[in-house]
């Protein structure tokens, strides 16, 4: 097009998106919108009203003069992102208000959501516009292009296939190249191709123009914006590929799986070109909840496998629920390609073979406890790290382990100079990122605050209404900069929803804030899943009880009502919760219903059941804490923050603080789920101007600093060396509650530095150094002369230490992760009951009651009794020991005095799980030096010492059941079948040969192990870990070397009589394979049959998850038998080995 | 047969009712003596209608066919005459299209050409706009309905259910490919009156385009019960920015009978002026 005409589109286009009566009505349809959504009967005041021909009309405008401008490649795609997302978004409303009112229908939905997907599109919100494009797909009416271009955003390209084989009009076969090309590049990145058929849509787009088919033009004509966005976005064209045939295979494999992943977020490509592939520094990443952070984090560490091939990549997660999910979304896309990844969390406990674990993957994902752990027991771990990665990376900073974190960081830094450090955080503050960024020293910053779904805030208030009587329930909605302004049109509309639905009851229905709370929860999980957050954990069991009764009362129609009814799924998971929870109790009722509250009190499995369900879907509404901000990545649509105070003790309020709401508020948008997340802030509004703005984000000091600020000593000194950077009276401060502990955890690293010969003791300069190297030394400004003074203080700490302690001694206390008080504390009782084992010959049992009862005394590791204490004459070893027996939880109950279940539970949790596993590995550890000091031999007296701590960490007492638990299997009677059934088969009790027979097990030999019994649910837990857990490395091997022909046995010939039909089968015979990919147990399943289609067996386990990638990406194959023993039943049922050769 | 274009310039009679202005041709009469001609003319356009372009120039070139008008009449044209079901929606949409060609500046009619001799082609929509002195943009849709397989009262019912369908997104598809037609031609001047209509309609808040959904209508079919019946769509579209118009001829079926004996019969007539131009 002439420059003229360009130029004056791009003029009407700023004319159009800044005229106030359009961004009036804009905000109107997003409010009618919510609307719609929220009540589907609800007909909205004729105020905000808005035509939706006309909005379509500015819509359509805005989005075809876009289209024109940018078409010609002049202007940059990126210019116009803001714009097309209005577009996008007032094509959404619209396609949900044209489907409330008939009146209206004059816009299609199906066009509606298309052109909204499209446009998301172009703009780069994928999320939006895949998420879109279903919706289309499922409910819209689409005219066959539109159908097809829907098929390609969603990625099904299967059907889109499908698709066209079906439809056979000549003018869609020309399109079918078009989008034959786009499936080609995506799958396997063939720039040549692209570029073709950028020319081919140019020519049929003439083509239809001449041709005078408006209808087909127009559709083709947002192809090449499209087309556009998708090369620049995509996978192959941010990704070196050329370089290494692994990045081929990872980007390949992410194109064919389920989900698939092509192209990259924006945010995600701004961390790209800031260098992360093509320079070594460390990075510091900021990126919004959910903008895609984890993929940029798998990412680095296929590059730093690759480059580094014998190093390992260490993935530093916070929580054990954040480290388990960050495995399962590796194991899905890098584990695919081969790798080994595991997991680690935990506190300073070891299980008897993880030093195998350690050294047989390529990934850890690790708890910063874990990996000092690791570092602590092995000299040269740190040597083995290519690249760490710290997920939310703040916690390095602040909180109790920040110490910890900080100082095991710079520790494993000192150790070996080849590790590249990248910190991940959501809720850095400018300042966060400014002390980061130097203390990791040439560094490189990518801050993007992209975010794939928009976020919208409001806070809830009442108002008066028409009559004094009235009143009037209204959520003022921010615009997205925080303020009020032309977007505020929302709270109207929400006012009038709220009143019909809250007000008008008023007279019955006594209006709590916690009322209000469940009544806004109830109408927004309509709207999809919403948070109900609450500061203090009773509010969470409180306004669950509060939904339901309003449920039953007011909402009798309420589709919650029939939740369970209609999901089997969640029914089996009541089910099993059942060991948890009565019947009757408020946890049961609630998920019934489709609600389930989340806090800290809850044993860890409920809330990892809980967690997964909400993810899922199968939860609509989580009332929660901030456990769960600290959990897993659990994206809602909305979220209500409840309160936002709570009290320590009758003097003490204490306030969330604004990083901590920024990170709940992190949780509302779901991508791929729906296109923005909602906000609704219910506590008075004067807390909301606070909160409301990310800039409040406070600033936080390390733990180191706040230690120091903390203590008589430092306290004015830190004072006002850190007012010269911070508003001290700001800072937040929280630490005081954990003095003590943070004490005794910068003294032990002070142990560790010594023992890692990072610094001596006759020389403080090398302390002062590594204080220099910390983030108090930038907190204070590089004030040099106060970290020499903070060193030489602490200098005399370690001098003490080394004149007290041998060195050797020191390492020995050292590699338990006490210190060095506990240590001495469990010293002096080793030698004690080494003296009594010997001479009083006490019995394993004995012998393991003393130790528990010892591991108890460390300072650190003292069993709370606030809301659970022994009864009398009752030994909490005995307990221990009657659970490591297999005893059931609800046997051990009677041990102990408690008012709910949930106290009993957590107590199990924290002593049985956590503190007595390291107290006792600690202990046995001392006590085998002091056996070895004295010449006798611990294991004479006590066999499988070392695997005492996993005994009692999982709570069960054959190693192999400690095998299967390590593996990620919680419940203990499943352990102990699959352990009995393993040792039945005289196989051997070691954990590489037990790994190796567990992941060759067939779905059909666990049913089969387990008598048939197993309900669906326990046997896809059971097989969901199987699929995940690797015993080799072979499959890397094979993918590195591009091999494609493989020799395999058929297994699983016993079951269903399949081996009547080998008998007839011969040497070099052809066999025909198949994908059963809908198999719900094992996603790799590739069955065999004959030529004559009778099925013989599956490939084993470890060759299909090679061979089922291959098939799925369109792969030919050739099968033929290699080695064949005929059937000879009941002795053998046959043994047939394959060669299978794939081709391209 | 320019003077097709005369039957619209009979006196209008203008009715309003429930807020809707009715644009009612009645007495629209065939100039006499000329309807043999008129015949034929019809009859040719229908068959042009049947076989796209690109068909008629492949034909054309290939030496191999013979009789290239027994061939044409052999693989497009309806072996049973009389069987009219086939070839619904062709006739109507011919007469329309002629008789606004030259009413409007710009036209867009779209043929579904038939592929096969049992295929019936199909007609699109057409579209025309108007810019008077006042820059007031009028775009126009056409339903026909020359015979009715459905009850009376239905009828223009359900033609404009069937245009309001998805109608805005049309109309703005429309627009837009007019836009590009004006930015090819370099028509500046008119390129920027359409986007000041846009601008305008944003600034003012209103859905300002006119459309007009036109439906030409057999005479004998239409009464007032028609008229009656258009009150229901007003619960289907926005009143203020459409106007329909309703085109009566009479006579049509008759018309469009003798049209199609023609376009089938005779097709070695008709097939002459296409050979003329070979």
């Amino acid at each position: 097009m002439n420059k003229k005409f360009i130029d004056l589109k791009k003029d009407y286009v700023i004319k159009v998106i800044k005229d106030r009566n359009f961004k009036n009505k804009y905000a109107k349809s997003s409010a009618q919108n919510i609307l719609s959504r929220i009540n589907k009967e609800y007909e909205p005041d004729k105020d905000i009203v808005v035509s939706p021909n006309h909005m379509f009309m500015s819509a359509f405008y805005l989005l075809y003069s876009i289209v024109d401008i940018i078409e010609d490649g002049v202007d940059n795609i990126d210019n116009y992102s803001e714009e097309l997302k209005t577009v996008a978004s007032i094509f959404e409303s619209l396609s949900n208000i044209s489907d409330i009112n008939n009146k209206y229908n004059t816009i299609e939905r199906g066009e509606a959501l298309t052109l909204s997907s499209i446009a998301y599109n172009i703009a780069g919100y994928h999320a939006n516009s895949h998420y879109l494009s279903n919706i289309a797909l499922r409910e819209g009416e689409l005219s066959v292009l539109n159908l097809a271009l829907n098929l390609l955003i969603t990625k099904d390209f299967k059907t889109l296939i499908q698709f066209f084989k079906e439809n056979k009009e000549s003018d869609l076969l020309l399109i079918r190249v078009i989008f034959d090309n786009i499936l080609s590049y995506v799958h396997f990145g063939d720039s040549d191709i692209l570029e073709n058929t950028e020319k081919q849509i140019d020519e049929y787009t003439k083509y239809f123009f001449n041709k005078g088919d408006v209808s087909s033009w127009s559709a083709l004509v947002l192809m090449k914006p499209l087309l556009k966005r998708l090369e620049l976005n995509s996978l192959w064209n941010n990704i070196p590929t050329e370089d290494d045939i692994m990045w081929q295979e990872y980007v390949e494999s992410l194109s064919f799986q389920k989900s698939p992943i092509t192209e990259l977020w924006p945010s995600q490509i701004e961390a790209l070109n800031s260098g992360l592939l093509e320079n070594e520094s460390n990075y510091i990443i900021k990126m919004p909840t959910s903008a895609g952070k984890t993929l940029i984090a798998e990412i680095a560490i296929v590059e730093s496998l690759i480059k580094k091939e014998n190093k390992k990549c260490i993935y530093i997660a916070p929580y054990k629920s954040l480290a388990v999910e960050v495995r399962e979304k590796f194991e899905k896309s890098i584990g695919n390609l081969g790798y080994r990844i595991n997991v680690m969390y935990g506190e300073y406990d070891v299980d008897g073979f993880e030093d195998e674990i350690v050294d047989e993957n390529d990934i850890l994902v690790l708890t910063p406890e874990k990996l000092d752990l690791i570092v602590r027991e092995n000299e040269n771990f740190a040597e083995q790290i290519g690249l760490i990665i710290i997920d939310e990376g703040h916690i390095v900073g602040s909180g109790a382990r920040g110490i910890r974190s900080e100082f095991l960081i710079n520790r494993v830094r000192h150790l070996s100079e080849d590790i590249r450090t990248l910190f991940i955080s959501a809720v850095f503050s400018d300042d966060d990122l400014d002390i980061m960024n130097k203390w990791l020293k040439d560094s490189i910053v990518a801050n993007s605050s992209w975010k794939p779904t928009t976020l919208h805030q409001g806070f809830f208030h009442w108002r008066n209404g028409k009559t004094s009587n009235e009143k009037l329930g209204v959520i003022q909605f921010l615009d997205l900069y925080g303020e009020k302004s032309a977007l505020s049109f929302y709270t109207k509309v929400l006012t009038n929803r709220i009143r019909n639905h809250i007000t008008s009851r008023m007279n019955k229905y006594p209006v709590s804030i916690q009322s209000t709370s469940a009544s806004l929860a109830i109408y927004f999980q309509q709207m999809g899943q919403t948070i109900v957050f609450c500061a203090r954990k009773k509010e969470t069991e409180r306004i669950t009880e509060e939904i339901l009764v309003a449920l039953g009362k007011y909402y009798p129609e309420s589709t919650l009502n029939r939740v369970s009814k209609e999901d089997k799924e969640l029914i089996q998971i009541i089910k099993y919760l059942l060991s948890y929870f009565d019947k009757s109790s408020l946890m049961i009722r609630a998920l019934e219903k489709g609600i389930a509250f989340h806090h800290a009190d809850l044993p860890d499995e409920v809330r990892q059941i809980i967690e997964k369900a909400f993810s899922e879907g199968r939860i609509r509404i989580l009332c929660c804490t901030t456990t769960l901000a600290q959990g897993v990545n659990l994206p809602a649509n909305n979220v209500i923050v409840h309160s936002v105070n709570h009290y320590r003790d009758q003097q003490t309020e204490i306030n969330l603080t604004v990083k901590d709401y920024w990170n709940i508020c992190g949780r509302a948008g779901r991508a791929y789920r729906s296109t923005e997340g909602n906000v609704i802030f219910v506590p008075h509004f004067t807390l909301f101007e606070k909160y409301k703005n990310p800039q409040n984000i406070e600033a936080s000091v390390s733990a180191f600093s706040s230690l120091l600020l903390n203590s008589k000593e430092y306290y004015k000194i830190m004072k006002d060396a850190l007012s010269k950077r911070f508003d001290v009276n700001k800072i937040y401060n929280g630490y005081e509650e954990h003095h003590e502990n943070n004490l005794e955890s910068l003294l032990s690293q002070l142990v560790a530095l010594l023992c890692e010969e990072i610094v001596d003791d006759e020389n403080v300069t090398q302390l002062i150094n590594f204080f220099k190297e910390t983030l108090l030394y930038y907190e204070v400004s590089e004030d040099d002369e106060l970290i020499e003074d903070i060193a030489t203080n602490l200098f005399g700490y370690i001098q003490d230490v080394s004149e007290k302690y041998s060195k050797e001694k020191l390492k020995e206390y050292y590699s338990t992760g006490l210190n060095i008080e506990s240590c001495e504390t469990l010293e002096n009782q080793a030698i004690e009951l080494m003296r009594i084992i010997i001479d009083e010959g006490l019995d394993a049992e004995e012998i393991l009651g003393k130790i528990v009862d010892i591991s108890f005394s460390a300072n650190e590791l003292k069993p709370s009794f606030e809301h659970v204490s022994l009864k009398e004459s009752y030994q909490l070893s005995d307990a221990i020991i009657k659970w490591i027996n297999y005893s059931p939880l609800e046997d051990i109950k009677d041990f102990f005095l408690f008012e709910k279940d949930m106290q009993f539970y957590n107590f199990v949790n924290k002593t049985f799980i956590q503190k007595a596993p390291w107290g006792i590995h600690s202990f046995i550890k001392i006590l085998e030096h002091t056996f070895v000091e004295n010449n006798y031999d611990l294991s004479y007296y006590l066999p499988e010492y070392k695997y005492i701590a996993s005994k009692v960490k999982y709570g069960v007492n054959d190693i192999t059941a400690i095998f299967v638990c390590s593996l990620g299997i919680q419940n203990r009677i499943i352990a102990e079948i699959l352990a009995k059934y393993y040792i039945s088969e005289e196989m051997p009790n070691e954990y590489k040969t037990f790994k190796k027979w567990f992941c060759e097990l067939m779905t059909e030999d666990i049913m089969k192990i387990f008598d048939y019994s197993l309900d669906d649910y326990s046997l896809s837990r059971i097989t969901e870990i199987r699929n995940k857990t690797k015993y080799n490395s072979k499959i890397l091997k094979l993918r590195k070397a591009g091999i494609k022909t493989i020799t395999a046995k058929v297994v699983g010939v016993f079951y269903e009589g399949r081996y009547k039909f080998v008998y007839n089968l011969e040497k070099s015979d052809k066999l025909v394979l198949k994908r059963e990919s809908d198999n719900k147990f094992d996603p790799y399943a590739v069955e065999v049959y004959t030529v004559y289609n009778n099925k013989i067996g599956y490939i084993e386990r470890q060759y299909a998850s090679y061979i089922s990638t291959y098939l799925d990406r369109g792969y030919k194959y050739e099968c033929r038998i290699r080695k064949i023993t005929p059937p000879n039943p009941p002795d053998s049922y046959g043994r047939i080995q394959v060669q299978i050769e794939l081709i391209r | 047969m320019k003077n097709i274009n005369n039957w619209i310039s009979a006196p209008k009679s203008y009715k309003h009712k429930m807020g809707f202005n009715y644009e009612i041709y009645e007495n629209v009469k065939i100039p006499s003596g000329k309807l043999d001609s008129l015949y034929d003319f019809l009859a040719q356009n229908l068959l042009k209608s049947y076989v796209s372009p690109k068909a008629w120039n492949s034909i054309k070139k290939n030496l191999a066919i013979k009789d290239k008008a027994k061939y044409i009449s052999d693989k497009y044209i309806p072996s049973e005459t009389g069987n009219f079901n086939l070839r619904t929606g062709e006739f109507g949409e011919v007469v329309s299209k002629l008789i606004f060609e030259n009413k409007y500046e710009f036209i867009i009619y779209r043929f579904h050409y038939k592929e096969n001799k049992d295929q019936p082609v199909k007609i699109y929509d057409l579209v025309g706009f108007l810019m008077d002195k006042d820059t007031i943009l009028e775009v126009i849709l056409f339903e026909v309905k020359a015979q009715s397989s459905k009850l009376n009262e239905e009828i223009v019912v359900n033609a404009t259910k069937q245009i309001s369908k998805n109608v805005v997104a049309k109309l703005l598809k429309y627009l837009h490919f007019i836009e590009r037609v004006l930015s090819e031609n370099e028509e500046f001047g008119l390129y920027k009156m359409i986007n000041d209509y846009h601008l305008n309609d944003v600034e003012q808040g209103e859905f300002s385009h006119k459309l007009k959904v036109t439906l030409v209508c057999e005479k004998s079919i239409y009464d007032e019960v028609v008229l009656d019946n258009l009150d229901s769509i007003k619960s289907i579209i926005d009143t203020k920015t459409y106007e329909v118009a309703v085109v009566l001829l009479d006579n049509m079926k008759t018309l469009r009978d003798v049209c199609y004996l023609r376009s089938s019969q005779c097709y070695d007539d008709v097939f002459g002026v296409y050979r003329s131009r070979i």
